[in-house]
C-alpha cells in the first residue's frame, strides 16, 4: 500500500462521510422543525 | 460536444440529482408535518416510548428478530442449494470464486460488523452526547418510512458513485467480477467498500436517535428484496408472463429491484437491449433509478454476467485492494494497472486524448488568425466500467 492508496482511501471516506452527514442533518433538524412548527 | 461541455452536463446531472435527493429525503418529513398539522396529534409532547403508537404483533417481531439473526443464513443456504441443484451456476463457480464469495460472506459478519458497531456505539455518545433517544417520539410507521428512504437512497448514491466516478470503481469491482448470479455472490464485495457503507453509518446514527425499532423491520425487508434481486431464480417471470399478474408486475418492477432489472446491472454487456451495467443502481427500491433516469426495464434476462476484462485476480487482491494488490499484469487491481480496464470507451478516451493533443500541436502550427480546431470529446465519466 502506497501513500497514493492512502490518499485514495481518504478521498473515498470523505465522499462516504458526505453521503452520511447530509441526510443525517436533514432528518435531525427536519424532525426538530416538525416538533416545533406542527 | 466538447469535453468541457460534456463534463459540465454530467456535473449538472449530479447537481440536479443532488437537489432532487434532498427533496426525496425530505418527503417523509413534509408528509409528517402535514399529517400532524391536520390531525392535531403531538406525540413529542407526551414523550411516550417510540413503540407506543404502532407496535408490531409479538409473533411478527419474533419472525423479524429471528430472520436478522439466524433466519437469513438459512434462507441463503436453502435458495443457494436450489440454485446449485438447478445448475444455475453453470460450472462457473470455480474454487477461486468460491473462496472470494466465502470470505466476502464471513469476513463482514465475523470481523467488520462487530468492529464497526462497537466503535460507532463508543463514538456516538462522545460526538453527540445529548442526542441519544431524542427522537423516540416518532411514531413507528413514520420512522419506518424515514429509515427506508434514508437507508436506501443513501445506498443508491454510494453505489452509483462507485460506478460513475472512475477512481471509485475498483472498490466495487469485486461485486461485478462474478460471472454468475445467485446467493453465492450477493455479499461478494471488497472489504473497504463494505466497511465504509454510508447507509450503515446513517442508519446506526438514526437508531442512536431512537428510530431503532423501525430500522429492524426495514433492514429485514431490504435484505429479502436484495437477496431476491441477486438470485439466479427469476421469481419475477410470472408477473410478466400472465396477463392477470402484469399490472402487479408493472408496479413491482418500478418500485423494487427484481432479478430482471438487477441481473441487467450485472450483465457483461450494455446497450444490447438487455444488459445495463451503466445503470439500474437501486438496491431495495428501483424507484430511484426511475426518478433519476438511470434505470432500464426490459423484462429480459442477460445470458452472461461479470466484466469482460476480468483476469481471475487473486482472492486477497479482490477483497483487500488496495492494501494488497494483484500480481497479474494489466489487471485493474495490480500496482501499475489501469483505473478502468479494457472497456472500448477507455481506448476511445485515450484516442480522444491523443486527438486532442494532436489538435493542440496542429493549432500551434496554424496561422495566427486561423481558428483552432475544437477539442475532441473525452468521455471521462463514461470510463466507469460495469456500472
Amino acid at each position: 500500500m502506497t501513500v497514493q492508496d492512502g490518499i485514495l482511501i481518504g478521498k473515498k471516506i470523505l465522499v462516504g462521510a458526505l453521503l452520511t452527514v447530509i441526510p443525517f442533518l436533514i432528518y435531525y433538524f427536519g424532525l426538530w422543525a416538525v416538533a416545533q412548527l406542527a | 460536444m466538447s469535453s468541457k461541455t460534456q463534463n459540465q452536463t454530467k456535473h449538472l446531472n449530479f447537481k440536479r440529482d443532488g437537489l432532487i435527493s434532498i427533496l426525496l429525503y425530505s418527503t417523509p418529513l413534509i408528509l409528517m408535518f402535514a399529517y400532524f398539522s391536520i390531525s392535531g396529534a403531538r406525540p413529542w409532547l407526551t414523550a411516550a416510548p417510540h413503540s407506543s403508537d404502532v407496535k408490531a404483533p409479538d409473533w411478527l417481531e419474533l419472525i423479524f428478530h429471528n430472520l436478522s439473526s439466524w433466519g437469513f443464513p438459512v434462507i441463503i443456504l436453502i435458495v443457494g442449494i436450489a440454485e446449485l441443484a438447478l445448475g444455475l451456476y453453470d460450472k462457473k463457480w470455480t474454487k477461486k470464486e468460491k473462496l472470494v464469495d466465502g470470505i466476502s460472506y464471513f469476513l463482514p459478519k465475523v470481523v467488520v460488523r462487530p468492529v464497526v458497531v462497537f466503535f460507532t456505539l463508543q463514538l456516538l455518545p462522545v460526538l453527540l452526547p445529548a442526542l441519544k433517544d431524542t427522537l423516540t417520539w416518532v411514531p413507528f410507521w413514520w420512522a419506518f418510512f424515514i429509515i427506508a428512504v434514508a437507508d436506501d437512497l443513501t445506498q443508491y448514491w454510494y453505489h452509483r458513485l462507485h460506478h460513475q466516478l472512475p477512481w471509485l470503481w475498483r472498490f466495487h469491482r469485486t461485486h461485478h467480477s462474478a460471472s454468475y448470479m445467485g446467493m453465492a455472490m450477493a455479499s461478494r464485495q471488497n472489504i473497504i467498500y463494505t466497511i465504509f457503507f454510508s447507509q450503515t453509518f446513517l442508519t446506526t446514527a438514526l437508531v442512536y436517535l431512537g428510530l431503532g425499532y423501525a430500522a429492524l423491520f426495514v433492514k429485514v425487508i431490504k435484505r429479502c428484496i436484495t437477496l431476491g434481486a441477486h438470485s439466479s431464480i427469476a421469481w419475477d417471470k410470472p408477473f410478466y408472463k400472465y396477463k392477470a399478474l402484469q399490472p402487479i408486475g408493472w408496479v413491482l418492477e418500478r418500485l423494487i429491484s427484481t432479478p430482471a432489472t438487477h441481473q441487467a446491472h450485472h450483465a457483461d454487456t450494455d446497450g444490447d437491449g438487455v444488459g445495463h451495467y451503466k445503470g439500474n443502481f437501486g438496491n431495495m427500491f428501483f424507484l430511484w433509478d426511475i426518478i433519476f433516469g438511470t434505470g432500464i426495464i426490459t423484462r429480459k434476462y442477460p445470458t452472461s454476467f461479470g466484466i469482460k476484462h476480468y483476469k481471475n485476480e487473486e482472492w486477497y487482491a479482490q477483497i483487500l485492494w488496495p492494501i494488497f494488490k494483484s500480481k497479474i499484469p494489466g489487471s485493474e487491481l495490480s500496482k501499475a494497472g489501469p483505473m478502468v480496464g479494457d472497456d472500448p470507451l477507455y481506448n476511445t478516451a485515450l484516442a480522444g486524448i491523443s486527438r486532442q493533443h494532436t489538435n493542440e500541436l496542429a493549432s500551434d502550427l496554424q496561422a495566427p488568425d486561423e481558428p483552432a480546431s475544437p477539442p475532441q470529446a473525452v468521455p471521462v465519466l463514461e470510463l466507469s466500467q460495469n456500472s
